[in-house]
Formats: C-alpha cells, structure tokens, sequence
C-alpha cells in the first residue's frame, strides 16, 4: 500500500508528459484525483501505523556502496513521512482543485504543470529517506524546482530576486552537505537509525576541526538548524520573499512555502533525536524563533498592504514552531505546521482568487481598495486569520496550548523566558489578527447588486472548497489535539519522536497554571483589546505615538548613521576586490545585517484609519473585551 | 567471444579502418563530403558497440589488467605491444568510442571545408586515444600519447576560423616542449629496468631520487595535456574560433590523458614521490581552481566562461586523484566521465548559440523552451545537483579530501560556492539578462539532429547520478589496488 503512495506523482508526471491530446481541466482533473489518491493512502496509512507501530522500509536499489558509505534509495514510511505526506498531498489537492475552474490560466501552462509531480516525487524521496545521502538529494531538489516553479510562473520576476533565492537555498544546501560528511567522519555510516544508536550507546564523540576538536553532535546540530533556517527562510532569509511582491500568483507562492516550510520542519522533527541531546542549541533554536517571529510581527505591525501582512504572519508563524522545537514540543511544532498549512491555504486560495483585484495595485503602489468582495472572501479569510492568531478554540489554539506548556516544563530561567516571550508573540498575533481584520472589513459595504453578480461568477466548487477550508480551520485542531496530537500521541509517534529529556515529568504545578489556558486566552485577549483601543477608540493616540516614535528614530539614524557606513564598507569592499560579481552574495548578506533596520517602513503606516469604524470591527472589539474579562474572571474562579 | 577475438585491438585500430574507405571517396565535394561523413560515423558506431561488449564482459570481480593482448614489437629492445584494460581505462575507452561519433553527429553542417581531412583526423585521434588507455607499456603509451597530438594539432591549425596560424604554432611549441620530458622519461625507465612492461615495472623498486626525477618528468606532460595552468591558454585560444569537434576532442577526452597518465603511470610506479609531491600537487589543484573561478568573474564572454568551467573541474579531479584515498581516487576517475559528458553538453550549447545567435545571448527567458531547460539542466549539472553525475563526482572527492585534511575539506566547499556564484552570474545574464541580440526572441529550438546529439549525453548525466553503482562497482577493484599500493609503502 504504502509503494502506491509513491506511484501516484510517478503516473501524474507520466499523464502529464502525453497530456497533449487533453484539455487543461482534464490534466487538473486527473493530477487531482492522484493528489486525493495519495491522501487517502496515507490517512490509511496513518491509521495503520495506531495499531502497528513500527514502519515499514521499502528498498528500491542501493545507490552508492563504497567501502562503508553505503546509501540506498529506500521509502520509509513512519508516522511523521505519513502525516507530513498527508499535508503536501493536500496542499496539492487545494491547488489541483482551484486550477481546474480558474479562469485566467495565462501562466499555468503544462510544461509549469509538469513541476507539481516532480516536485512531489522531491518531497516524496526527501520524507521517506532514511540516509543523509536520499535526505540531501530530496531536499536539493525540492529548492531547485520550487525555485523554478516560481521563476517560470513569473515572467515579470526580477532577476536579482530569482538570483537571491536559488543562492538562499543553495547556502542551506551546503550546510546540509557538510552535515553529511560530518556525520559520516564522526559516526562511520550516514544511516539515521545507525547514528541515533551510536549517539544514544555513546557521548563525547569529536569532529577534529581546524586543529580543534569538537563535540561532532553539536556541529552536527548547529549544520541542520542553520540548513532548517534557510529552507524555512527565517533569520533574515525571507527578506527575498517578502521584499518583492511574490504574493502573486498566490498559489504557486503557496506550493513553494509549503514544500520549503516542510523541508525546514521536517529536518527539525527527524531529527530529534540529535537536537534533544544538546540543550544549548536547543535553547538558540527558541531564541532564534523567538526573534523571527516578533521581528516578522514588527514588520507586519508596520506595514499597510494586506498579501505582505499575511506573509509576514505566516513566517512568523514558522518561527513560533522553531520555538516549539526549541522547547522540546516537536509534536506542538507538528500540529503548528499542520494548522499553519491549512490557514494559509485558506487564506491564499481566497486571496489568490481576487488576485487582479488585490495584487495589480500593490505591485503599482497605489493605496488598495478592498471593497466589492463576496462576502464568503469575508468569513473565510476572518476564520483564517482568527485560526492563525490562536483564537480560543479554533485550530492554533491547541498547539499554542501544547507549546506553552512544554516551555512551561522546562522548569529552567530560559523555558520561562520563552513562555513569556511566546505569550508576547501571542499578543502581537493577536494584534495584527485585528488590524488584518479591520483592513479586510474596512470599507466592505459594497451595492448589494454588485456583489451579489460577483458571488454568481465564483464557481460553486470554489465556494464548497472555501467552505471546507474553512471548517478545517475551525476543527482540525480540535480533532488533532484529541487524536494524534494529544491522547493518542504515544501510541502514534513511538519511537519517531522521542519523549523529552529535560522537560520535567511531575508537572502538577505546572497543571494547575496552565488549566484552561489561562495564560494564551489572556494574552491573546490583551493584543485584541490593545488593538481595538488604537485602531479604533483612539487612533489619534496611535497616530501620534507613531510620529513621536518616527522623530526619534530618525534623531537616532542622523546621530549613528550606520546604514551609510555599511554602505560605504560594502562599495569599497566591492571596489577594491573587483569581485563585483558578488554582489548579489553581497546584497543577500546586506539583507541579513540590515534586517533589523525597520523604522524605514514607518513612513508607510502614517496612512489613517480613522472615520472608518464599521460596524463589524466596533462589535467585535466590544465582544473581545467583555469576553477576555468574563473569561478572566471565570478561570480564576476555576483556579 | 573477447576471449578468442583480440578486442582491444579491434577497437582501438577500427577507426583505421574507416580512414582507408575515406581516403578512397572521390567525386564532388559535396558527394565527396556525405559519404565521409556517412562513412566516419558508420565506422565510430561500430567502435562504440565493440568498447560496450567489452564492458558486459569485463570481469568486476578480478583485479589487475584483464583481455590482454601481446606481441613482439620491437624485439631487438625487447618493448613489446601489449594493451590491456582495467575498470579505469574500460570507462574511458567507452567515452572517447561514444564521443567520437557525437562530435562527428554535431559537426555535421558545420564543417563545409576539407570534410574528408576532417574525418580522418577525427578518427585518427580516436585510434591514438583509445590505444593510449589501452596501452601496458610505457614506451607504447607515449608513442599513442604523442601520436594523439598531431591530429590535435591539426584540428587546432585547420578548422580555426581566424587566429589559425598564432593557434597552430603555440599548440605545436606546447606539444613539443611537453614531450621531451615524457620520451626521456621512457629511456631512462628502460636504460635502468631493461624493461618498458608496465606489468613487470609495477613491481620494480625506484630509488627515491630517480623516482622524484621521473615524476616531475612525467608531471610536465600529463600537466600540459591537462591544460593545466599555465597551459590552459591552449584551450582559452579556442573560445572564439575553435569548432565543435575540437572543442570536444581537446577538452573532453585528450585532457584526461593526463589524469590517466598520472593513476596509470605515475602513481603506481613512483609511490614514495608521490607521496611525498601530493601535498603539493593538492595545493597546486586548488590554485588552478582557484585561479580558473577568478577568471571566470573577469570574463564576460560565454564561451570562456564553459572552457573555464572544464579547467575548473580539471584542477578538482586533481584534488580527487592527489588525496590518495580510495574515495578521492574514485571520485577523480567518475569526475572525469561525468566532465566529459557535461563538458561535451555544455560546448554543444554553446556552439548552437554562437551559430544562431553569432553574439553572445541573453534574455533567454522568453523563447526557446526546449534548449533552455536542457541548458539550465547542464548548468545545475556542472554545480553538482543531486541527480547528476557530477554530484556523485563531487561527493566522492569530498569524502577522499575529508581523510586528507579538514582545511582542504573547507577549500573544496568554498570552491563549489565561488562556483555556484560564477555561475548564477552567468545564469542572470543569459537568462534574464538585456536582449543583446535581436536574432535571440527568434532562435529557432533545437531540431531534432541537436536533440539526437544532447539527449545520449543528458541520459548518461542523469544516469550516472541516479544509478552510479554500475560505474563504481567496476572501477572500485582497480581503485582499490593502486591506494592498496600506496599503503603498503614503508614509513621512511
């Protein structure tokens, strides 16, 4: 069965190579119904692997055997291959179904269609390697067709971007190659069961390094997080992305970020059984998604247009399971990705449907006018938004739950730290959960008529896959945190997560303060409540504390003009090396070092929002206040 | 069947065969010009399928040289004629036998002068390279070695569009001056051994100073064939005028003579000195490496830009072959397939551009899908992107440089990034860059003769980097008994 699983993109990539006699709808048709095909086999699969645990390896042919380097292409199937294969043969099956009834298919021709089986059968040998050698392969060839994908889908990518990002990737790539050679000189074999054996029967093993020997599992550990950073385009990586205005198409923006973000997390939860050994790295991997994600919600905060702002949000959100990784939560960092995933289809897919609308303005820079849309766009990016910022009971709700108690677990300065950071992050979600949703309803009072012709254009296929995405949004976390994420979890994941070292096991203090999270509800309520009163009480406040902070940074940037200085280094470097082919190298590296350089974007949030209080936006602020304080007050009486 | 036939032989003097039917075509030029072509490719194909067989009956298992074949040759000197082959020579055999015709396929309309000279040349040079990795006596192997070099030079001097002369007369002071060291070499192997079978020297003992002498005699010509600095500018010479064939002939094939030379020759024989030069010869690989990225930044031109790529490569078989380890070794062997077929694909391209286009191109985006995605295929082939031959190469290298030294280890990989930025440089501006050329928005894609030319070599690409255990598994014996040798040499 499980083999099957790897058949359907092979027949798909077949299909599609004689597709020539067949119309567009029906090549979507058929990649569709192999993309439901895979899934179904791996929710099988799945429920399968609950009652045998264990997994299965299926070995094709051995690829390289010399002396004891040995590496096979080999499938193996474990829990986390099959939920992860569940998520990508989704993802896949939102786009196939979307295509078959878009009109505007410009772009989508069937040499681009030719990359979704391929880059399907990359994720496919990248999940179910079980050596460095099938991981690396896998993971090379997911960055190099995403990349593709997104440059043949764009003719109009600039070519400085299309650079940037196949040299992002492939700086990972080399991390990831060395971690393969470094495990191989440490450990003698590049199999991942072998060296999770030796790691745990044996300690102290050194990596002679330059004259300086080296704990091998640290760099090791060091190598696959900075190889993670890049794919999953964190600490600075994304500036590539979100600079440029590749939210169009949405889409195939959706693909690339949910195979990248798959291969980033992936690594993490694969390899667990690494990181958990060495708690150092454990707690940079934290303060390394803490950054990301309040560094990203800063900038989401500051800008005005809505496709940067989701973007933002959903990276963000890829560094907030960096954190649950770093807390030892990989289950919670699962689940995250999961919820994440589905949110961001929801909102990409209702987004990406009006992209002329929303989109040509931006790439423009004229301001964007949100009005006129069906009112299903409405509700379902609302439940999206509001899934994705944690609100109570909707899908990331409950792997905040998780995450914030296993922070909580650590028992040590640092795990609280971070619990008060991500309550932090929780509120600044929450925060800019509102202000996208104010900008969404802004203005949403369209002629009745008018909008009424536009629901009558939407396909009804398309309304049933809002919907659906929609009660996903609503459910999935409920059903994951009561299923495979939650009583069912020890049973599910086995030996493929192990159970967390540090974290302490009589947790009952911890309990008492965690029941009925207490703490995400408040800080979640707080960053409505917060918002609610400067976007919409008293945007006069917000405006002004946003000039006086403008006056002093640009005090601050004349006293210490930093930005002309590394300018300056930079173009003299450039200069007197005449290696200006590098200067894309230079540019990518400018961006990492200039990241932090946020105040620029200040100038662009001096556009008001006052006089524009809807009525939507007045109840449901209403609504958060009283709710947050009843809630407060009801669970401290619980306590 | 190889056990009765003398299958080396036919396939190394094969092609001879094809010249004398050439040599007796007469009539029209034009005539005259099909039916040598028609004739040259009908004898390489052969050729091709005799070197194939020779792989189905290789012996995997059995180390040492296997299918010999011996005469008398010279008998009043006692040098004999006597080939044989190892899983080494086997691969490159089967290379230079398929090559040929690809080079013959490619140049079919664009040689419209002298095309029975051509041909001739063309398998000439194919006999003198196949007889080369052939060769079980050193004084054979030279006199095949130097035989190789007078078609070369002839398809330097004759099929050079303008800079004939300048091209002709550095190539032959190359070639001259290369092998006076080599043919002293070969004396003096016999003037102290009384002997030039490679077989019976194996196991004769140098002293320590003639075998640092007879190394450096040897490292002069294997490096000037390699066109290894400061001789790549033979190579360089060929950008603008060189044709397809000779682009091929030189770069792809002739240069591994020299990597041979050295796993054949020079390693074996001389272990101490080898040794004792490896650490120099490393670092002398990565200044080539090095040296051929830097120029790489500098030229703007397209064509240098892929020779480069091929004097890149060349210095990092070095690294490979000059580690000494098992992994090294074997890497440098499947690099030098795995650059012969990339190479050949990237001089292919090349030469379509330049014959439609006659400029450099640029803003490829908007046209000509079919070339471009073979195009960016080859080009993520040359930086080592699993899946293609060059990544096994690459790995290879990397896991023979790890045993040598870290510090190495750490040049190799900052080799493949200056590499990759080369080459997303090249990438943006033939790609995306300005539209230079108006005949690029209407090049015509490939016709399915360029099709039938590229798409051998992409297959072997993909091949060998999806399934290379073919390869490595017959290679690994002989790998394994020359780094075996090296070991087994006395401390002091």
């Amino acid at each position: 069965m499980y083999a099957c699983i790897f058949v359907a993109p092979l027949l798909a990539s077949i299909f599609l190579l004689r597709s020539r006699f067949f119309t567009r709808r029906v090549i979507h048709g058929v990649s569709c119904g192999l993309a439901v095909a895979m899934l179904s086999l791996s929710l099988g699969g799945m429920i399968e692997m609950i009652y045998n645990q264990g997994f299965e390896s299926i070995q094709i042919i051995t690829w390289i055997k010399t002396g004891s380097f040995v590496a096979n292409y080999l499938l193996r199937f474990d829990s986390l291959t099959l939920l992860m294969i569940s998520i990508f043969s989704l993802a896949l099956m939102f786009i196939h179904l979307h295509l078959i009834w878009e009109k505007t298919s410009g772009c989508y021709t069937k040499n681009l269609l030719f990359y979704f089986p391929v880059l399907t059968i990359a994720v496919f040998l990248f999940l179910s390697a079980n050596n460095f050698l099938q991981l690396y392969l896998g993971w090379e060839l997911i960055g190099v067709i995403s990349s593709l994908l997104l440059i043949s889908s764009r003719k109009d990518l600039s070519r400085a971007m299309a650079i940037k990002m196949f040299a992002v990737d492939r700086v990972g790539n080399l991390a990831l190659l060395f971690v393969l050679v470094a495990a191989y000189i440490s450990y003698d074999t590049i199999i991942f069961d072998e060296i999770f054996y030796v790691i745990s029967i044996t300690q102290n093993v050194k990596l002679e390094l330059l004259g300086s020997s080296l704990d091998a599992l640290t760099v090791l550990n060091i190598l696959l997080i900075f190889a993670a950073i890049t794919k999953c385009a964190q600490l600075s990586f994304q500036r590539w992305f979100i600079k440029e205005p590749l939210i169009n198409p949405a889409l195939v923006t959706f693909i690339h970020l949910v195979s990248m973000g798959l291969a980033g997390v992936f690594i993490l939860i694969r390899f667990s059984p690494m990181i958990e050994r060495t708690p150092n790295i454990l707690i940079s991997l934290s303060i390394v998604g803490l950054l990301v994600s309040s560094l990203l919600l800063v900038r989401a905060l500051l800008c005005h247009d809505l496709g940067r702002m989701i973007l933002c949000l959903i990276f963000s959100q890829l560094g907030y399971i960096f954190v649950a990784c770093g807390s030892s939560a990989y289950i919670g960092g699962v689940f995250h990705f999961l919820n994440v995933i589905v949110v961001v289809a929801l909102l990409l897919v209702s987004s990406g449907a009006l992209n002329p609308c929303i989109f040509s303005n931006i790439v423009k820079g004229q301001p964007v006018e949100y009005k006129n849309w069906p009112p299903i766009f409405y509700i379902s990016a609302s439940l999206g938004v509001l899934s994705l910022t944690g609100f109570p009971f909707l899908s990331a709700y409950y792997s905040g739950i998780i995450i914030l108690e296993a922070s909580l677990r650590q028992n040590t300065s640092i795990g609280t730290f971070v619990f008060y950071a991500s309550l932090l992050v929780i509120a600044m979600t929450a925060f800019l959960g509102f202000k996208i949703l104010f900008i969404i309803w802004r203005k949403a009072h369209g002629n009745k008529k008018e909008v009424k012709t536009k629901i009558n254009k939407v396909s009804w296929v398309f309304k049933v896959k809002l919907i659906f995405l929609s009660f996903l949004t609503l459910f999935a976390g409920m059903i994951g945190f009561n299923t495979v994420f939650g009583d069912i979890s020890s049973t599910f994941w086995g030996n493929v997560i192990p159970s967390p070292m540090r974290l302490e096991t009589d947790w009952k203090n911890i309990e008492k303060l965690t029941r009925f999270n207490v703490p995400l509800v408040i800080s979640f309520f707080c960053g409505v409540v917060i918002a609610y009163f400067l976007y919409v009480l008293k945007p006069e406040l917000r405006i002004g504390l946003l000039d006086n902070c403008q006056t002093l940074l640009a005090r601050s940037r004349a006293k210490n003009p930093y930005d002309k200085l590394y300018k300056m280094v930079i173009s003299y470097a450039v200069s007197r090396t005449h290696l200006r082919s590098y200067n894309e190298l230079y540019s990518v590296i400018s961006g990492l070092l200039c990241q932090c350089s946020l105040h620029k974007n200040i100038k662009q949030i001096k556009i008001l929002f006052t006089g524009t209080k809807h009525q939507f936006i007045s109840y449901y602020g209403t609504a958060m206040l009283f709710g947050s304080i009843v809630f407060i007050l009801y669970h401290c009486y619980s306590l | 069947m190889t056990n009765d036939w003398p299958v080396l032989s036919i396939v190394t003097f094969l092609p001879l065969a094809g010249c004398f039917f050439i040599m007796l075509t007469r009539g029209e030029d034009e005539a005259v010009g099909r039916s040598c072509r028609h004739l040259a490719l009908w004898t390489t194909i052969p050729t091709l399928i005799v070197s194939l067989l020779i792989w189905v009956n290789f012996d995997r298992s059995r180390s040492g040289f296997q299918m010999l074949e011996e005469a008398s040759w010279i008998s009043n000197i006692g040098i004999k004629y006597q080939l044989g082959i190892d899983g080494i020579s086997m691969f490159l055999i089967i290379c230079a036998a398929l090559l040929t015709p690809i080079c013959i396929f490619a140049t079919w309309k664009s040689i419209k002068s002298r095309v029975r000279e051509h041909m001739i040349v063309l398998l000439v040079l194919e006999t003198t390279l196949i007889g080369s990795f052939c060769a079980l006596d050193v004084f054979l192997f030279a006199c095949f070695v130097i035989a190789a070099s007078i078609p070369l030079h002839l398809m330097v001097g004759m099929w050079n569009k303008n800079s004939r002369h300048h091209a002709f007369f550095n190539f032959g002071i190359n070639i001259f001056l290369m092998f006076i060291p080599l043919l002293g070499a070969v004396l003096f192997i016999y003037e102290s051994k009384n002997t030039t079978d490679l077989i019976i020297l194996n196991n004769a003992n140098f002293s320590r100073n003639n075998q640092i002498w007879l190394f450096i005699a040897f490292f002069i010509p294997f490096m000037t064939i390699m066109t290894l600095f400061p001789f790549h500018k033979r190579i360089l010479s060929q950008q603008e005028d060189g044709e397809i064939g000779t682009l091929i002939m030189l770069t792809c094939i002739s240069t591994k003579i020299g990597v041979y030379g050295f796993l054949r020759f020079s390693i074996p024989l001389f272990p101490v000195a080898t040794n004792l030069f490896a650490p120099y010869m490393l670092v002398f690989a990565i200044v080539i490496a090095v040296y051929a990225v830097i120029i790489l930044m500098i030229y703007k031109n397209f064509k240098s830009f892929v020779l480069l790529i091929l004097i890149f490569q060349m210095g990092l078989i070095t690294i490979g072959v000059f580690s000494l380890s098992e992994h090294g070794i074997r890497g440098g062997v499947f690099a030098m397939l795995s650059h012969s077929f990339i190479g050949a694909g990237l001089i292919i391209c090349i030469k379509i551009f330049s014959d439609r286009l006659k400029a450099e191109p640029g803003h490829l985006m908007n046209g000509i899908p079919t070339f471009l995605i073979i195009h960016v295929f080859i080009l993520l082939a040359v930086i080592g992107v699993p899946g293609t031959a060059s990544f096994i190469a690459n790995l290879s290298i990397i896991l023979g440089v790890i045993e040598h030294s870290f510090l190495t280890l750490i040049t190799v990989f900052a080799l493949f990034m200056l590499l990759l930025t080369c080459l997303l440089c090249v990438y943006k501006r033939v790609l995306f860059g300005k539209i230079l050329n108006h005949n690029t928005i209407n090049m015509r894609d490939l016709s399915l003769r360029d099709l039938g030319v590229l798409s051998p070599l992409i297959g072997l690409i993909l091949l060998m980097g999806i399934y290379p255990m073919p390869f490595l598994n017959v290679m690994s014996t002989s790998v394994s008994s020359i780094t075996n040798d090296l070991k087994m040499l006395p401390i002091n």
